[in-house]
């Protein structure tokens, strides 16, 4: 009875979250994108269970064979099952695009929700900070790090990580200006609760959906970052597989034409990812703030 | 649901764009090709490839031949294993006790500018590149610090305003005086690839300061030299334009204009079926393969250079156990190195057991290293090298990524070493950030115990003298750690060696010291002196076009094999000729 | 107005400071020993520490930081950035070489990724949620999800090599008088490539703007009054929806020059990120520091001129 009355309640009560719910499962391409990247990231999570060989071991002898039972997606120069390492690869790549935009989302957090909640000087040193990195150009410099610390993974996404924040930044700051006038802030400040409280239980919240809004398309941007570096030679180095090495050590016009089981997979992985997780930024985007706001 | 389904008709479609972008073309051509002439065809444009050229204003630093400048710029000789080949010089003589090299210049060779080229252009030549004033002040070779007064010349000694140690006798003769005989003299230091003659008779009235700072125009609005062909313009980043020199002392050179282009090697093989180059000098065999097929390209494949790819442990890490010969020869063992030739570079290598593998140096009793991972185990743990020791080890195979094929080669000997046990990792690393590594500041401080590079003896046999019985550091592992002991320091035949050494340096006549350094390279096989791995073979593309090139020529590794005689090369229009 | 400029300006001059600041700061925490790329290792070790130091001390890489950044912002302030480590060029003089190249690709791609991708935004916006809104979304992101080098060699291998309607690279044909057909025809391709990843921006933009504007009160009241939709979208949304687009297109001229490394160097483009490219490869920290300075202030200065112009089109920017 009791459980009946609280399910009838909740059925009731039309939350704003509960409203974007329905917004954003109405947004086909969004559903389509999620589907898709489920799989991939399910694919990656499980690699060591689905995938049917090593991703590293070499087999000499079964150089370059095409798609076969045994191997679905081909082997490579080294006999090494491309489907493998294509899973494997999704690790590597999303990782790299989940970690170097959790990066710069949580530099953002911190210097936005400072600049925006304390606002005067501190605002004005870190936007002015963030005015400075916005104009420098990110790709010179990620490059120039890599080359520095040399290329990894690790490295990879540090560097993406670090050139990333200025614009969360912005949105953060922008948000919590707006947000630190509402009535329950001002509400919250009046009843003495600690600065931190105020930021972390009423403000951030508020914060949230623009940004994971930004972070979607952020974390296509580094995955696509991450790819350009592998064919400068600053990415992730072999025999690791990302779907930028992959791509990028098919860089050649022999397998291009005649090898096209090498590159095709990763390319088609690389454009399935970065097209779901934009169409998801794009649905979450349309739920959760249906006015429309910038984007990167 | 039909808009669901017509979204994922689209993903898939986008699939086969991207797929649709690799038909295949291997329609043959429809009409038999025409035999090209055998003589000398005079016109022409030849299109010459160069991956990239730093484009600076200062040629100065390129006071050496490459394959940019060599276009116009020439030298005394040109060096192969054992000979030579005269250029500007017809010869030379070595004086009885080895310290006098007389070098006998060719007559009649004129400058661009129509001057002729003398000994006083000589002298002047070795006293610009010596200059002072050049800065970075350059090390010198030991071969260069060999001729009398160089060093004190070079260090701007007072009273010291010229090489004492090289002698004008006349016009046509020049006498290199020696402190010390040297059989590297020749091969490091005379017929080496860094001596290009310059014009004294203009040179002398620019300011020299500048000149030698590099900043004068004269680098940059018209260099000459006695070569085939005269600058004519340099666009940074694009490409440089030379025209023919219709004096040349080799004579008149066939194609009327020479442009050498700038573009990486992926846009140049483009430009080739173009018909944008006439030459890519350095190829990929990955692309070889797939060009045999076309009729307009000719794969030229170069056997006989003299360098291949070493990976070189770290001998001061791992407790000195890389000292000890098994481990090395276990190495060897571990690697494919056949199924890498035959998959990676497509059958287009070679592989090799020692130094000096493949030339007449040979060892007689060669000890081959097959493919043999058991081995490779047993010879571990024989010297104490245990699995359960491996598994501590950090085997780092630095490797530069320009290069495709090298990567790969790291990425088998990943598998190989993983396979023994060893932790291992593939390191990527630009030319330009080897010195961090070195110097125990990349990110392995170091830890680093391989590195992949290319080295062989090249034109130069003595060239391994100072690392084996001298104390010069092999230049691959950091700098950082003790560096006071050498090959010849723990080697159970350092004293063998050496006294073979000793006595292919008293020797003069290379076919007298073939046995000593033959014998040396029974050694050098055995203990796996750097393990010497894979021989790459030189492979060139060419179009139909450009014709005359000689390929059967024993070279050094310093610069394109088959640009020795490129003066000789000519440009055949199979179209204007069939009008 | 005139107060506004001013504020403008006065704002930029602390993050010219910040830029001069953080591109120093980039070559003072380098690790890597520039004597050393200079000498190379080898010839290092055959010198005497004294050579090694008078080297040092010569080419000034023994003083402390601060004072190298004092003493190179006085000069770079003067537009002296100095000698690269080897060439006789000064840094300012192949920056001069290598901008027009640049700048060419740049303003041509920034053109086409408007003309192919606010077409597509307002396509998109319009039909919001039609099977047309689906195609060109796929295709807008299609755009963004592919790997610049893969689509720069795989246009390379169709236009050039299969149907050869496009040579493949450099500036112009060479050997051949300058001609402005010859230079559209070469800078076509690059400069679409560089073009596909923005346009997929610039329709994304476009597209959330323009759905923003067309439910604001004013466009609502423009329909109202029974103007035609074709008005009501042309005069009123369009207009409101790409004044913001001005700040958002000058922030991204420097993605834009990120974007150019791999294309410049795939096509041959001798422009600036081919040399920041390079320049990364040889360690020519100068040159590094002189590119990514002549970069950020030019984003810097359109940024500036953007909110000028931002704030004479829309008013009431000025009074925030």
């Amino acid at each position: 009875m009791t459980n009946a009355l609280q399910a009838g309640q909740k059925l009731r009560v039309d939350t704003p979250a509960r409203r974007a719910m329905r917004r954003f499962t109405r947004h086909r391409l969004a559903m389509l994108g999620l589907g898709v990247l489920l799989i991939l990231v399910a694919l990656a999570v499980l690699a060591p269970a689905v995938a049917p060989h090593s991703p590293t071991k070499q087999e000499l002898s079964l150089y370059r064979k095409p798609p076969n039972q045994d191997h679905w997606l081909g082997t490579d120069t080294f006999g090494r099952d491309v489907f493998t390492r294509l899973i494997y690869a999704g690790r590597v790549s999303l990782s790299v695009g989940l970690v170097a935009v959790g990066i710069y989302e949580t530099i953002a957090i911190l210097l936005g929700a400072v600049a925006g909640y304390y606002g005067s000087k501190v605002d004005w040193v870190i936007m002015r900070a963030v005015d400075v990195v916005m104009t420098i150009p990110t790709m010179i410099v990620i490059i120039f790090l890599v080359s520095i610390l040399g290329p990894s993974m690790y490295n990879s996404m540090l560097a993406i990580g670090i050139m990333g924040w200025p614009e969360p930044t912005r949105l953060v700051r922008g948000q919590i200006l707006s947000l630190r006038e509402m009535d329950y802030v001002t509400a919250a400040r009046s009843l003495g609760l600690p600065t931190y409280r105020i930021i972390l239980r009423h403000v951030l919240p508020g914060v949230v959906a623009p940004l994971v809004v930004h972070a979607t398309f952020g974390v296509a941007g580094a995955i696509l970052l991450e790819a350009g570096l592998s064919f400068l030679g600053l990415g992730v180095p072999p025999p690791t597989p990302s779907w930028g090495n992959m791509m990028s050590s098919a860089q050649t016009l022999n397998i291009l034409e005649r090898v096209p089981w090498l590159w095709v997979p990763p390319g088609i992985a690389i454009m399935l990812s970065v097209l779901s997780i934009n169409f998801i930024g794009d649905g979450l985007r349309d739920a959760l703030d249906p006015r429309g706001m910038e984007t990167g | 649901m039909k808009r669901q389904l017509l979204a994922v008709n689209l993903f898939i479609a986008l699939a086969l764009i991207l797929t649709a972008c690799a038909p295949v073309d291997t329609a043959p051509a429809a009409t038999a090709m025409q035999e090209p002439p055998t003589e000398r065809q005079y016109g022409g444009t030849l299109n010459f490839w160069q991956p990239s050229w730093d484009g600076s204003k200062d040629w100065f630093h390129h006071i050496k031949r490459d394959e940019v400048t060599t276009w116009m710029w020439e030298e005394l000789f040109w060096t192969t294993t054992g000979s030579f080949i005269p250029v500007l010089a017809t010869g030379y003589d070595v004086s009885y006790d080895g310290l006098v090299y007389t070098v006998h210049l060719r007559e009649g060779v004129k400058f661009h500018d129509g001057e002729d080229f003398t000994a006083e252009d000589v002298k002047y030549s070795f006293e610009l590149k010596y200059d002072p004033g050049i800065l970075p002040p350059e090390a010198l070779k030991a071969e260069a610090e060999r001729v009398e007064g160089l060093f004190a010349y070079k260090q701007g000694e007072e009273g010291a305003d010229e090489i004492t140690g090289i002698r004008i006798v006349d016009d046509y003769t020049v006498e290199f005086v020696l402190t010390d005989p040297d059989p590297s003299f020749f091969p490091g230091f005379l017929g080496y690839v860094e001596h290009p003659m310059m014009p004294k008779h203009v040179l002398e009235t620019l300011d020299r300061d500048e000149l030698v700072a590099g900043t004068s125009d004269y680098w940059v609005t018209g260099p000459i030299g006695t070569g085939p062909y005269q600058f004519v313009e340099h666009v940074p980043g694009q490409y440089v334009e030379y025209a023919r020199f219709d004096d040349y002392w080799g004579g008149k050179p066939g194609p009327e204009r020479v442009f050498v282009k700038f573009a990486p090697i992926e846009t140049a093989i483009i430009m080739l079926e173009k018909g944008e180059l006439d030459i890519v000098w350095e190829a990929p065999a990955e692309e070889a393969v797939r060009l045999q097929d076309n009729p307009d390209i000719d794969v030229l494949v170069a056997d006989n250079v003299m360098g291949f790819w070493i990976q070189t442990p770290n001998w001061h890490a791992g407790d000195g156990l890389w000292q000890n010969p098994k481990a090395k020869q276990a190495m060897l063992h571990a690697a494919d190195r056949q199924g890498y030739v035959d998959n990676v570079m497509h059958g287009l290598g070679v592989v090799r057991h020692s130094w000096f593998h493949g030339t007449p140096f040979e060892c007689p009793d060669l000890v081959e290293y097959e493919y043999d991972l058991d081995k490779a185990k047993a010879l571990l743990d024989e010297i104490g090298m245990t699995a359960d020791k491996r598994a501590d080890y950090n085997l780092s195979l630095t490797v530069y990524p320009g290069n495709k094929m090298r990567v790969d080669y790291a990425v088998m000997l990943h598998e190989a070493y993983t396979q023994l046990g060893f932790k291992t990792s593939v390191d990527l690393i630009h030319a330009s950030s080897w010195a961090d590594y070195r110097n125990g500041r990349g990110p392995r401080g170091t830890e680093f115990d391989f590195a992949i590079a290319n080295w062989g003896p090249g034109t130069n046999p003595y060239v391994l003298e100072p690392y084996m019985v001298g104390t010069v550091d092999l230049g691959y592992w950091p700098l950082d750690v003790e560096r006071d002991y050498h090959w010849n320091e723990y080697s159970a035949n350092a004293e063998e060696a050496a006294d073979l050494w000793g006595k292919i340096f008293a020797e003069t006549d290379i076919e007298a010291q073939k046995p000593y350094f033959q014998q040396l390279d029974c050694i050098l096989n055995e203990e796996v002196f750097i393990p010497h791995l894979i021989g790459e073979s030189w492979i060139a593309l060419k179009s139909k076009r450009l014709q005359g090139i000689d390929l059967d020529l024993n070279v050094s590794v310093y610069i394109v094999p088959m640009m020795v005689d490129m003066a000789n090369w000519w440009i055949w229009d199979p179209d204007a000729d069939s009008q | 107005m005139t107060k506004y400029i001013i504020q403008r300006v006065l704002v930029s001059i602390p993050i010219f400071f910040g830029i001069t600041v953080i591109v120093y700061a980039l070559y003072a925490l380098a690790p890597g020993d520039p004597l050393a790329m200079l000498l190379g290792e080898r010839a290092m070790l055959e010198m005497t520490a004294e050579e090694i130091e008078a080297a040092r001390e010569s080419l000034g890489l023994n003083d402390p930081w601060h004072e190298r950044y004092v003493a190179w912002f006085s000069r770079a302030i003067r537009g002296d950035l100095g000698y690269p480590l080897t060439g006789g060029y000064t840094v300012m003089e192949l920056l001069q070489q290598r901008i027009g190249p640049t700048l060419l690709l740049m303003a041509t791609a920034f053109v086409v990724s408007l003309l192919v991708g606010v077409p597509m935004g307002i396509v998109m916006a319009l039909k919001q949620y039609s099977w047309i809104d689906y195609l060109v979304t796929v295709l807008a992101f299609a755009q963004l999800s592919i790997p610049s080098f893969f689509l720069a060699l795989g246009a390379m291998y169709v236009f050039s090599l299969k149907l050869d309607v496009f040579p493949t690279s450099g500036l112009q044909t060479i050997g051949e008088p300058f001609s402005l057909w010859d230079r559209i025809h070469h800078l076509i391709m690059p400069s679409f490539i560089l073009a596909a990843y923005f346009a997929g921006v610039w329709a994304r933009y476009t597209r959330s703007s323009m759905l923003e504007t067309m439910h604001l009160e004013f466009v609502t009241t423009a329909r109202a009054k029974g103007l035609r939709e074709r008005v009501v979208v042309v005069r009123h949304a369009l207009r409101n929806a790409l004044l913001p687009m001005i700040t958002v297109a000058s922030l991204s001229l420097g993605h834009l020059l990120g974007g150019s490394i791999i294309i410049e160097t795939i096509f041959q483009w001798p422009g600036l990120g081919m040399l920041g490219w390079q320049a990364t490869l040889n360690r020519e920290y100068p040159i590094l520091m002189g590119i990514i300075l002549i970069a950020s202030t030019t984003v810097l200065a359109s940024n500036l001129l953007a909110d000028i112009l931002y704030a004479v089109v829309d008013p009431r920017i000025r009074y925030n």
